[in-house]
């Protein structure tokens, strides 16, 4: 959703949807590229039902803020605290001036985390129900929401039209992981929170917030993902990679969602190809010819064509003549993606099993009493999800076509390496197949 | 370190509860027959497990529940084990007083059910049986052997655990005062019937892992405790209740 500012500038707002999911996902910002993934855990699939991971973020020229938020399991209505957090933090982290230090900010953000309430509380105390739950889970669910919904997260802002560009970084809890590129080296910002560390929509924060703050240059990538991932370490492309080949076979256990933004290179982000895969990309694929990529495509950090905020002198031009460097080449501005798309109706609300048929009669059973009268008067009506603008959706849902521009882009910029995009250009070539048959327009595959 | 393999829909636990709804009772307890307050506590536990599986509105299959309920026979009150989400949609039981006790027969259903299932359970939890009896057995002969067998079986995370909540006043010299701050029984602790000896041999050891899902919900059991819980007030089945199903969740750590 983009908006006009009073300043004249435009702010554009992503909410990625809960309720299906999105393969990881290249979306070009004015300052670089943000890769996203969601993945739904097996029994929300199954029970065709909203994860409750939420991913939102909102950019400018020069601005971005984005959250990943995850809602604890057990609490009430995990997916409804991540989505209330989620689309709270990234309006406050906009409108915030650098922090002093990290200790200044962990305050800042826990005072807000305890102002979101003022709102929250209510939204969460007025939630409804679907009526048709049984009602044992009704009652389990009350309980729960007398002690509340509660979410986990990783925030972020990046500010790159300040006079020294900076970042700040903040999470909470034990499943959310905040990552960075910094100096050429990848790494989580640590330490991973406590499990007991939440924010509870009605009550606020819950331990103390972590945070980073400092400046952006140098830095080549800031990520945040949630414990779903099942990764040990900060992923770099090689993991992303083998991640979404495997998971193409075995969903994920829980819930997971990342979002990434790459406004350089990095061979530390890029990742290392294991040997076989070194061997194999020695005989380029129909792909990689049309890329037109060596057996390494990311430049390094000193050869790449800068995009570093911190250094105004470099512009993508200036890294050379992509003549003179086989397989680096240049982002093409003069082909620009439309990313405004028609408006489409998206239903996030999970679907219902119906009731089996009454349990056997037995000598020993008096009868069935679920202690809690079928219809109950206090139980509003329908289940209310919070309302997601469907233009929100549907501006991200790019054509396939646009996603593997998207993809090449990326790679040819050196913001991501061969062997993630061509999985994920290999996907989307399948799909477009799928949709065309053998009509692949000439220059896509 | 046993008993740390978390209920998932994948490695879900399995629970089997037997029940003595023998003509006794149908006698009160703390103003209501002892079948009611079974009845509630049972309902109460599956509330407890609904909570402990549900995800937004989706209730995961993190439990298998089994129900016996047994006087002089035996009855299956599920129609087989059945998920903690399919348990959500039938509702718990309530339960009437039959006849005579026959202990004996419930443990051997338990026994055969985990026969059939022990091999398909070698990723999940240890099973656990929860017993519920008012009295001795008086008919069937003495459960204790099979008890022991059943005690003997085992899964890579740990032994087949047994509980048994004995609703009476007669197992304990001293009333239980207070339930949250009980420390439980103990090879030490002095019991006052013959049958209380019995079914505390009959009883496992609390694991750590449950004793710490017991003290999130406010009671602090001492280590070495046996699944052992006599008293003759409502609170106590309640407690009972809570611990069969205390299963870990989430990832332990070792």
């Amino acid at each position: 959703m983009a908006t006009n500012r009073p300043d004249g500038t435009v702010l554009k707002r992503h909410v990625v949807p809960q309720d299906k999911e999105t393969v990881l996902t290249t979306h070009q910002t004015p300052f670089g590229t943000a890769l996203y993934l969601y993945a739904r855990s097996a029994d929300s699939v199954a029970a065709e039902t909203v994860g409750q991971d939420y991913i939102t973020f909102q950019y400018n020229n020069s601005n971005l803020s984005f959250a990943v938020c995850d809602g604890v399991g057990q609490s009430f209505m995990g997916d409804l605290a991540a989505r209330l957090l989620g689309d709270a933090l990234i309006d406050w982290l906009w409108e915030i001036e650098r922090p002093e230090s990290d200790e200044a900010f962990s305050e800042q953000v826990g005072e807000a985390l305890d102002d979101f309430t003022k709102d929250t509380a209510e939204q969460v105390a007025e939630f409804a129900l679907p009526p048709e739950l049984p009602p044992i889970v009704k009652q389990a669910l009350e309980m729960q929401r007398d002690y509340g919904s509660e979410a986990m997260f990783v925030a972020a802002r990046v500010c790159l039209d300040a006079a020294v560009p900076w970042i700040a970084i903040c999470w909470l809890g034990d499943a959310p992981v905040a990552a960075i590129d910094i100096d050429g080296r990848l790494m989580d910002l640590g330490p991973k929170g406590g499990t007991a560390e939440r924010w509870n929509a009605t009550t606020g924060a819950k331990g103390t917030v972590h945070t980073w703050v400092g400046d952006a240059k140098h830095v080549a990538r800031v990520a945040g993902y949630t414990d779903g991932l099942g990764v040990e370490k900060v992923p770099t492309d090689e993991d992303l990679a083998k991640m979404m080949q495997n998971w193409l076979t075995s969903p994920p256990i829980d819930d997971a969602a990342l979002f990434d933004i790459r406004v350089s290179p990095s061979p530390e982000t890029v990742g290392d190809s294991d040997p076989a895969e070194e061997s194999r990309v020695i005989e380029p694929s129909p792909i990689e010819s049309v890329l037109m990529l060596p057996s390494r495509a990311s430049p390094s950090r000193e050869d790449a064509p800068s995009k570093d905020p911190a250094r105004p002198e470099d512009t993508p031009g200036d890294a050379g003549d992509s003549s003179t460097q086989p397989g680096v080449r240049l982002p093409d501005d003069t082909r620009p993606i439309d990313m405004n798309q028609l408006p489409k109706q998206v239903d996030p609300v999970a679907q219902m099993d119906p009731l089996p048929p009454p349990p056997p009669n037995s000598p020993a059973v008096a009868g069935w009493s679920p202690l809690f009268p079928a219809a109950d008067p206090l139980i509003p009506e329908p289940a209310e999800m919070p309302e997601i603008d469907p233009r929100v959706l549907e501006e991200m849902k790019l054509s396939t076509q646009q996603q593997i521009q998207l993809w090449r882009q990326a790679v040819l910029e050196g913001l991501t390496n061969a062997r993630l995009a061509m999985v994920m250009i290999e996907r989307l070539l399948d799909e477009l197949e799928n949709q065309l048959g053998d009509d692949i327009p000439d220059g896509t595959a | 370190m046993p008993y740390t393999v978390p209920a998932t829909s994948k490695t879900p636990a399995l629970i089997i509860y037997l029940l003595d709804v023998s003509g006794s009772m149908g006698e009160p307890l703390g103003g209501k027959p002892k079948i009611e307050v079974v009845s509630d506590a049972l309902h109460q536990v599956a509330v407890r497990m609904v909570q402990r599986s549900t995800k937004g509105t989706t209730v995961a299959p993190r439990y298998r529940v089994a129900m016996f309920a047994y006087s002089s026979q035996v009855t299956d009150l599920l129609g087989g084990i059945k998920t903690v989400s399919e348990l959500a949609q039938m509702g718990v039981p309530r339960l009437q007083p039959m006849d005579a006790t026959d202990t004996a027969s419930a443990f051997r259903e338990a026994e055969n059910l985990l026969n059939q299932e022990i091999g398909n359970l070698q990723d999940s939890p240890a099973p656990l049986v929860c017993h519920m009896t008012d009295g001795e057995y008086n008919s069937g002969g003495d459960p204790e052997p099979i008890a022991k067998r059943i005690m003997q079986m085992a899964v890579p995370d740990g032994n087949v655990l047994i509980e048994n909540i004995f609703v009476t006043d007669k197992a304990t010299s001293a009333p239980i005062s207070d339930p949250k701050n009980w420390d439980g029984i103990t090879d030490e602790t002095p019991l006052a019937s013959p049958y209380a000896e019995t079914l505390m041999r009959m009883s496992s050891e609390v694991p750590p892992t449950y004793a710490s899902v017991m003290a999130e919900m406010g009671y602090r059991l001492s280590p070495g405790a046996r699944m052992l819980f006599p008293g003759n007030t409502p609170e106590i089945v309640e407690l009972g209740f809570a611990m069969s199903g205390a299963t870990p969740v989430s990832p332990v750590s070792p």
